[in-house]
C-alpha cells in the first residue's frame, strides 16, 4: 500500500517536471543563462536554502538529483509539527519520520528542533529519546509542545546540563524533575507553558542555572503545578511575561502556603503580567522597569510594587480598585505611553488624579471593555498633561451612556 | 571625519562605479574588513560582483541603513518593503543575489534571499521547474531511492 502510494507521487512529480521542462524553454531563450544556477551555488549556500523550507520538502529533496542526494541530512534544522493530525495513518507516519530523519541526520550542530504532537499522540511512544538524541547533536533551539492525553512526562537528564542550547521551549504535557547537576550557560531564552513542576525546589534549581537568561514567558498551568511561591530570582533577567488564569479559588485551605509570585530581578526593564488567579505578589527587587502591562484581577499589588513601575515610560494597567487607591500623582512622572483598562467603577476621577503629574505623556488609551456604568462628575481642574502636550488620545469600546444614544 | 571620508567608491566586476554613504557599505562585513585594513584606499574593487547586482545590494543596504540609524520607519514596513525587494525577481537574479549576500557577507540580505527561493519552491515540483535541477538518477536509481526511504515520501 505504502509503496504504491510512493510511487503516485513519484509519477505525479515526473509528469510535473516534463510539462514544466517545456515552460522552461520558453524562460531559458528570455534568460541569457537559464540553466540549473542552484548547482552553481555551494553546499552551504544550499543548506543556508533549505534552512526556510518546512522539514517534510526538505527530507523530499533526496530524490531531486545525485547532488541532492545527501544535502537534507545535514540542514541543521528539523521540525515536526502534528497538533491537529486527524487520521490514525498519519500519526504512525509521524513516529517514522521522526524516528528515520533522526537517525539518518548529520548535521554536526543542530541550529533547531522543533517537535509538535497533539492530543492523539500515542501514549506507548518514547517522545523524550528524540530530545535526549537533540542534546547529543549540540542542539541550540529546542522546542517541545506535547499534548498527548497521558500523564505529563519528564525530561532526559541530559537536557539539563546541555551546554549549547540557548532557547528553550517546553509546553503542556511536561514534568520538570530538575536534578542538582543543572548547568544551562548558554540559555538566553526560556517558555514554560503549562508545564508541571515536581517540586518548587525543581523551578528555583531550573532557573538559578542559567546565568545569562534574558527572557522569560511562563504560562502557568490551570491545574496545580506543585508550585506554592513561584519565585523568580535572576539577576540577567531582562524580560518577563506571565500568565496565570487558573480560576479565582475562595481561600487557602488551613495550613496551605499561600500561593504567591516573587519577583528579584534587578535587570528586568520589561514586565507583563496577566494574572486572574488571586496569588499575591511579592517585590523584591526591580528598579529600572522601562515598559509594563500589569493585567492582576483580584489581589492587590502592594505599593511597592507601584513603586517599582514609577520610572515606567510606556504602561498598561488593568485599573482595579486595589490599585488606584495606591496610585499617587507622583508615581508615573515619566510616562509617554498609557493605556488603562477599567475593571471598577470610579475610574474616571482617580485617572485624573493619577494623571496630574505626567510632564511628558504623549499617547492615553482607555479601553473600556468591561463596559462598566461610569461615575462622572466634571472635575475642578483638568491635568495639565491633558490640555497642553497630549498628541493621541484613543477611547476603545466606548459604549456610552443612556442619554447619549 | 570630512565629508569625503564618509563616503566609500564601490567598483564592480564590470568596473561600473558607486559611490555610496560608508554606513550603507558597512553593513557588508567584507567591506568591513576591507575598510579595516588600510592598504585599501577610498575605491574597493568586487570581483565577484556585477554592477546590476550590485546596484540592487545598494539599494537594500540604503533601506536598512536609514532604518537602523534613526528608526523612523517602524520593523513592519521594512518587513514590506523587503518582501517587495525580491517578490519579482527572477531565479537568475536571486541567485546572483544569494552569492553576492554571501560573498559581501550581509547575514539579513543572505537570509532574505534564501528566503525567498524558498518560498518559491514549496514543493518538490516546484523545486524541478523553479530551481531548473535536472534529475540525474536513473528510472532504477530512483525507484530504489524511494522504496529505501518510504518514511520520507509516506503522506
Amino acid at each position: 500500500m505504502k509503496k504504491n502510494k510512493c510511487i503516485f507521487t513519484f509519477s505525479k512529480m515526473l509528469s510535473a517536471t516534463s510539462n514544466a521542462h517545456e515552460v522552461e524553454i520558453s524562460q531559458k531563450v528570455q534568460e541569457t543563462f537559464g540553466e540549473d544556477r542552484i548547482s552553481l551555488l555551494p553546499d552551504d549556500l544550499l543548506v543556508h536554502i533549505l534552512m526556510f523550507v518546512p522539514t517534510k520538502d526538505v527530507v523530499a529533496t533526496m530524490i531531486l538529483s545525485k547532488r541532492w542526494r545527501t544535502i537534507w541530512t545535514v540542514v541543521p534544522r528539523l521540525e515536526f509539527e502534528d497538533i491537529w493530525g486527524s487520521t490514525n495513518g498519519k500519526h504512525e507516519s509521524i513516529w517514522w519520520f521522526l524516528d528515520k530523519s533522526l537517525q539518518l541526520h548529520k548535521a554536526p550542530l543542530l541550529e533547531s528542533l522543533c517537535i509538535r504532537l497533539g492530543q492523539k499522540c500515542p501514549t506507548d511512544v518514547d517522545v523524550t529519546k528524540w530530545v535526549a538524541s537533540a542534546v547529543d547533536r549540540y542542539v541550540r533551539k529546542l522546542r517541545f509542545d506535547l499534548r498527548w492525553s497521558a500523564k505529563p512526562t519528564s525530561m532526559p537528564n541530559s537536557l539539563y546540563t546541555c551546554k549549547t542550547l540557548n532557547e528553550l521551549k517546553l509546553s503542556n504535557k511536561i514534568l520538570l524533575d530538575v536534578p542538582p547537576s543543572v548547568c544551562l550557560p548558554s540559555v538566553t531564552k526560556l517558555y514554560l507553558c503549562d508545564v508541571v513542576y515536581k517540586d518548587e525546589v525543581s523551578f528555583v534549581r531550573l532557573l538559578s542555572s542559567c546565568p545569562i537568561l534574558r527572557d522569560l514567558l511562563v504560562i502557568r498551568c490551570k491545574e496545580d503545578d506543585n508550585v506554592k511561591v513561584y519565585r523568580v530570582k535572576v539577576p540577567s533577567l531582562e524580560e518577563f511575561s506571565y500568565t496565570n488564569d487558573r480560576p479565582l479559588s475562595h481561600g487557602n485551605d488551613v495550613g496551605e502556603i499561600a500561593r504567591s509570585v516573587v519577583l528579584d530581578c534587578p535587570a528586568l526593564r520589561q514586565l507583563y503580567i496577566y494574572d486572574s488567579s488571586g496569588d499575591s505578589y511579592c517585590i523584591e527587587n526591580m528598579p529600572c522597569i522601562v515598559r509594563a502591562g500589569i493585567d492582576i484581577f483580584f489581589a492587590y499589588p502592594d505599593k511597592k510594587f507601584l513603586r517599582y513601575l514609577s520610572a515606567a515610560t510606556s504602561l498598561s494597567l488593568t485599573l482595579t480598585h486595589g490599585l488606584v487607591v495606591m496610585c499617587r500623582p507622583d508615581n508615573f512622572s515619566q510616562l509617554v505611553d498609557l493605556m488603562i483598562s477599567p475593571f471598577y467603577s470610579d475610574w474616571l476621577e482617580q485617572l485624573m488624579l493619577m494623571l496630574k503629574n505626567n510632564p511628558k505623556l504623549k499617547s492615553l488609551t482607555i479601553d473600556d471593555d468591561h463596559n462598566i456604568p461610569l461615575l462622572w462628575n466634571k472635575p475642578d481642574h483638568v491635568p495639565e498633561c491633558l490640555a497642553s502636550h497630549l498628541e493621541c488620545f484613543k477611547w476603545l469600546s466606548y459604549k456610552g451612556k443612556d442619554e447619549e444614544k | 571625519m570630512s565629508k569625503s571620508e564618509k563616503k566609500i567608491v564601490l567598483k564592480s566586476l564590470d568596473n561600473e562605479a558607486f559611490e555610496v554613504e560608508k554606513a550603507v557599505a558597512l553593513q557588508s562585513q567584507t567591506i568591513w574588513v576591507m575598510c579595516e585594513d588600510k592598504c585599501v584606499g577610498n575605491e574597493i574593487p568586487l570581483e565577484n560582483v556585477t554592477g546590476q547586482i550590485l546596484a540592487k545590494v545598494i539599494d537594500y543596504c540604503k533601506k536598512h541603513a536609514v532604518v537602523d540609524g534613526d528608526g523612523d520607519e517602524s520593523s513592519e514596513e521594512l518587513k514590506n518593503w523587503d518582501t517587495e525587494f525580491t517578490k519579482n525577481m527572477d531565479q537568475s537574479t536571486l541567485f546572483n543575489m544569494i552569492l553576492a549576500a554571501n560573498y559581501l557577507n550581509i547575514k539579513s540580505l543572505l537570509n532574505l534571499t534564501c528566503q525567498a527561493v524558498a518560498d518559491k519552491t514549496k514543493t518538490i515540483d516546484e523545486f524541478h521547474t523553479f530551481l531548473n535541477i535536472e534529475n540525474n538518477f536513473t528510472p532504477e536509481e530512483e525507484a530504489q531511492i524511494c522504496q529505501e526511504n518510504l518514511w520520507a515520501f509516506d503522506d
